[in-house]
């Protein structure tokens, strides 16, 4: 009796390798949260950064071409606007990439751990 | 101590918080007119290389770690799990790299906070933006060299994201370029303005300290909390950068958004 418990059949281990898999998919859902908490700091000050930095370069840009092709405003304008857009785009594009933690773009994440949040 | 406390007590904020920032030449060298001192922060960069190493190198190689090698290795896996969750195995070549970056940040963030009074004035490497400039333009220069040597001219689709309607193109591409300029400036003002921000207000709140005199207890408490939410900032924003540095070089090898 003993004895037959001891040798394990293969039907027992491909369960058993299941089972080990099912419990490696819920530990790292499980940890992969609490990652994402401590980061919403960092992704708050990330978005400012992301949308200043854009208008800044695009009045930056405005400036020197205003300055080079002697037409001041109107590049200065232009390109304020378009910085703003760069500025947007840039905080949408990380809201959609990331799933709101900023940190790993979801296309890389194993299909495991992809429909953990929301 | 006794001179601050004097200078404290008359005028409110006579300590100036910025004095922190300043550079001071420790081995004046001049190579043709241009100003290559051995200031104070190459000394601190030197000391963040030293620490850094040492921490890596000198940890151990035992089989049960110490608590030194712990810590590196805690580093290393920390890493080398990011890279393969950002940028897959093709982004292995690109570990040292980010591992050397993510180290010195961290390294010269931490060091910036622990004082050695006296014998040395405290530094935060990277609470000078030239230097945080130079490490992000570091980064999305080779990022982009980078992805023109792999793709080609194919790395200018970057710009133009599939399936736009080509009347929006004229619209869309100066965004697109704009948004791509604009990265290697947030990058390096996020982790310069957070550094500077943070020892600027633990310098403020330490003059209180000293004004305020009995009920100085108060801005010590405070002081506490804000040195522990300092370590944080300051392992974040190392974190944030090489996990940037991660996506920017990633977009170098996948030019498709």
């Amino acid at each position: 009796m003993g004895g037959d418990r001891d040798r394990p059949s293969p039907e027992r281990l491909e369960k058993l390798g299941d089972r080990l898999k099912k419990a490696q998919v819920t530990v790292d859902e499980r940890s992969r949260p609490r990652q994402r908490q401590s980061n919403a700091f960092g992704f708050a000050f990330r978005i400012t950064t992301e949308l200043v930095a854009a208008v800044v370069v695009g009045v930056a840009v405005g400036w020197g071409l205003d300055k080079w092709l002697d037409s001041k405003p109107w590049f200065l304008i232009l390109f304020f606007f378009l910085g703003v857009a760069a500025g947007v785009m840039n905080v949408y594009r990380i809201t959609q990439s990331s799933g709101g933690d900023g940190s790993v773009p979801r296309s890389d994440l194993p299909s495991a751990i992809e429909d953990d949040d929301d | 101590m006794a001179s601050t406390t004097s200078q404290g007590s008359e005028g409110g904020l006579a300590l100036d918080p910025m004095h922190q920032f300043e550079i001071s030449r420790i081995i004046p060298i001049k190579i043709g007119g241009l100003d290559v001192s051995f200031t104070n922060s190459s000394l601190w960069m030197v000391l963040t290389v030293a620490a850094v190493s040492a921490l890596l190198l000198l940890g151990g190689k035992r089989i049960v770690p110490g608590r030194l090698q712990s810590v590196g290795e805690i580093i290393y896996e920390f890493i080398s799990n990011m890279v393969r969750d950002t940028m897959g195995d093709e982004g292995r070549k690109f570990f040292p790299f980010i591992l050397t970056l993510f180290c010195f940040i961290l390294g010269a963030n931490m060091l910036g906070l622990f004082t050695l009074p006296v014998v040395l004035h405290p530094f935060t490497v990277t609470s000078h933006i030239i230097v945080t400039f130079a490490l992000a333009a570091t980064v999305w220069l080779g990022a982009t060299v980078y992805g023109f040597y792999r793709n080609g001219l194919g790395y200018l689709k970057l710009f133009a994201p599939s399936g736009t309607p080509a009347v929006m193109l004229p619209l869309l591409v100066p965004i697109e370029i704009i948004s791509y300029l604009s990265r290697p400036v947030s990058l390096s003002v996020r982790l310069f303005a957070n550094m500077m921000a943070g020892h600027t207000m633990l310098k403020v709140f330490a003059a209180f300290v000293v004004a305020l005199g009995w009920a100085g207890v108060v801005p010590l408490a405070v002081m506490v909390g804000f040195t522990g939410l300092e370590f944080l900032v300051a392992f974040l924003q190392a974190f944030i950068f090489a996990i940037l540095s991660c996506m920017y070089i990633n977009d170098a090898m996948h030019p498709s958004h």
